[in-house]
């Protein structure tokens, strides 16, 4: 873990390691389609690498902030968003947690998520997650 | 690099945004497409600025639509690619993103090559395309 931190920009760990980190104050900011696409692509390949070639803090980051996305534009009735770009969201976050509740950082991801208030909601949406065909295992 | 070079005029008539449509599309002969992801390897092992962008969307659509195409791949490309993600254009940081996420998927992500990349690839990465964005500007 010191290795991964040694090579992660300060102004990120910086944050993390700060008690004067706020994630609530994040949940305000808007995020761009194009920050999306970019969040979703590095998520995609960290899942394909087993989740070996990212820090546990922008893990954490990205999946806070993607949740965010999900329920602030497609977990709306009104949504215009289309619902196959929510499924896709929802499933590849729900794979990641539930690899990393199954990892080393299960302790540190589970603060996480109850930071969030989602423990519930996660441990129905894996409960869940089969009859609704989102493969989180793959 | 001479012998390179003669070797693949024929392709230098066509604009590079051309090939991949005549790659994954038109051409059956499965040397001819060796041929062309060879070519594009090339074009990125020696930056050839103005065709980077082509030669990673190339790329990209071969192995996404012909993944057998992946076993050509030079394990020196990942470097080259690792390069392209630092590279100040953030489209071509963002496509060589995709050339690695297609090859991770279709590889499982557990080739060597992709496991030797640095560990912070991802942070990195992130911090300049996301991150670092969401900053007010000062």
């Amino acid at each position: 873990m010191d290795a991964v931190k040694k090579d992660v920009p300060v102004h990120v760990l910086g944050e993390l390691e700060d008690e004067e980190y706020h994630p609530s104050e994040e949940q305000d900011e808007p995020i761009g389609q194009a920050e999306v696409d970019v969040v979703m692509r590095l998520l995609k390949l960290a899942d394909r690498l087993h989740l070996q070639k990212f820090s546990m803090q922008s893990m954490v980051l990205i999946l806070k902030m993607l949740w965010n996305v999900y329920v602030n534009n497609y977990h709306q009735p009104s949504t215009h968003y289309p619902p196959e770009e929510g499924m896709e969201i929802l499933r590849l976050w729900l794979r990641c947690i539930n690899k990393l509740l199954h990892s080393a950082h299960s302790a540190l991801m589970r603060t996480h998520l109850e930071e969030l208030g989602l423990v519930t909601t996660i441990n129905s949406l894996i409960d869940i997650a089969p009859k609704f065909h989102l493969d989180i295992h793959q | 690099m001479l012998t390179l070079i003669d070797q693949y005029t024929a392709f230098e008539d066509k604009p590079i945004d051309q090939l991949a449509g005549l790659v994954v599309t038109s051409t059956r002969d499965e040397e001819i497409k060796a041929r062309y992801v060879v070519y594009c390897m090339f074009l990125i092992k020696e930056n050839m600025e103005p065709l980077l962008m082509g030669a990673l969307s190339v790329l990209d659509q071969c192995f996404s639509r012909h993944s057998y195409l992946i076993d050509y791949v030079d394990g020196k490309l990942y470097g080259h690619i690792l390069r392209l993600m630092r590279h100040p254009q953030r489209q071509i940081s963002v496509a060589a993103l995709d050339v690695i996420n297609t090859v991770a998927y279709f590889s499982d992500g557990i080739c060597d090559e992709m496991m030797e990349l640095p560990t912070s690839i991802l942070d990195e990465t992130y911090n300049r395309l996301v991150y670092e964005s969401r900053q007010p500007r000062q």
